[in-house]
């Protein structure tokens, strides 16, 4: 790792200010991912995804010198940026979309492996996506992208204790549904079909 | 995750987001999203430099100036019941013309001001005042001239009531 992929954000945003593209470029390529994880879960979309990374580096853009670091880290300020803009494309498309698109097989070599993690993955990922944004968006954050009870009480603007509450019940909704599908699967067809 | 098991609790869930996350850590934006990213910060860049640089800071402070005016002035109107705050209105129309903003002002307004465009309307003022917009009606001939800078989603960026109907031409 050279010393410019080694600096700061704050070095980097500050050398940005001063017109240095590599440095933009450089906080693109450290904080893309997980804003890109964070909106495909939030939006149930890869195309509406990479739109969020898009709309969240150009408002970077337009308001680098209004980052304060004080306020907490870049990531957090992105995750924020991404939720407000996540927010607002779901209200204009009116529907989320399905997470079916299974684009993570790769890397597994068996195809009967990845039949299995490709199944539970999409299991999980369709009951993460039916709870309420309140409580999906907190075990987003906490659970898949590992931010800690503060970083996420940033992002979303609430208390601490308000973080905790909602992952608390966001995990247990998020179990019963899980309780459900898989009551569901042991039934037999004739039997799944008169609960359904 | 036991999924045939009904029996789960709060540690399986919990373990099966960390076992998803394991499963996301290789996704990322396409590549395409980086270059457009990159392309904006480039125009960025090029509409911030060279010699223009500060008569674009002076017209971009103009539109800020003329909207604050005009925000007054609509205050004024919505607050009084006497109908005309000509003078204010014409200052607001006055202070930008109705030339195309400045590139650096049009990169604020929208990160691609190539697609921008500018949409001028004659409208009724009755019809504004029926929206909930009310506005003064300087000319007294019930009509109110406007101009909006469109983005290629349709959806306006700016909006300003201009002063007269010469502008409209």
């Amino acid at each position: 790792m050279d010393a410019t992929q080694a600096s700061s954000d704050e070095e980097l945003i500050e050398r940005a200010l001063r017109g240095e593209r590599e440095a933009f470029a450089l906080l693109y390529g450290r904080h893309q991912a997980p804003v890109y994880r964070f909106a495909r879960a939030m939006t149930g979309s890869s195309s509406l995804a990479e739109d969020v990374v898009q709309d969240v580096f150009l408002t970077l853009m337009r308001d680098l010198g209004r980052y304060d670091v004080a306020r907490g880290a870049l990531r957090t300020y992105l995750f924020g940026i991404a939720r407000n803009i996540a927010r607002h494309k779901a209200r204009t498309v009116r529907r989320l979309l399905s997470l079916t698109e299974i684009d993570d097989w790769a890397g597994i070599d068996d195809p009967a492996e990845a039949f299995a993690v490709a199944q539970e993955t999409l299991q999980l990922r369709r009951c993460l996506s039916a709870l309420p944004s309140r409580y999906r968006e907190v075990i987003v954050l906490c659970d898949l992208q590992e931010l800690d009870y503060a970083e996420t009480a940033t992002v979303l603007g609430v208390p601490v204790g308000t973080v905790r509450s909602r992952l608390h019940r966001g995990r247990q909704m998020l179990l019963e549904r899980l309780r459900q599908r898989a009551g569901l699967r042991s039934l037999t067809p004739a039997a799944k079909r008169c609960v359904i | 995750m036991k999924q045939d098991d009904v029996n789960l609790n709060e540690r399986d869930v919990r373990d099966a987001l960390r076992a998803l996350a394991r499963a996301e850590e290789h996704l990322a934006a396409r590549p395409h999203v980086e270059a457009a990213v990159m392309r904006a910060w480039d125009a960025s860049a090029a509409a911030s430099i060279g010699p223009r640089r500060g008569s674009q800071a002076r017209a971009l402070w103009a539109v800020a100036a003329s909207f604050l005016l005009a925000v007054g002035a609509s205050y004024v109107w919505v607050r009084s019941d006497v109908p005309v705050v000509a003078t204010q209105s014409t200052d607001a129309g006055v202070a930008v013309g109705s030339s195309w903003p400045s590139d650096e002002a049009l990169v604020w307004l929208d990160p691609d001001p190539a697609s921008l465009q500018i949409v001028r309307l004659r409208v009724a003022s009755a019809t504004l005042s029926a929206q909930g917009y009310p506005v003064s009606d300087p000319d007294g001939d019930g009509t109110v001239d406007i101009e909006m800078i469109v983005g290629a989603d349709g959806l306006a960026r700016s909006v300003r009531v201009t002063a007269s109907a010469t502008q409209m031409n």
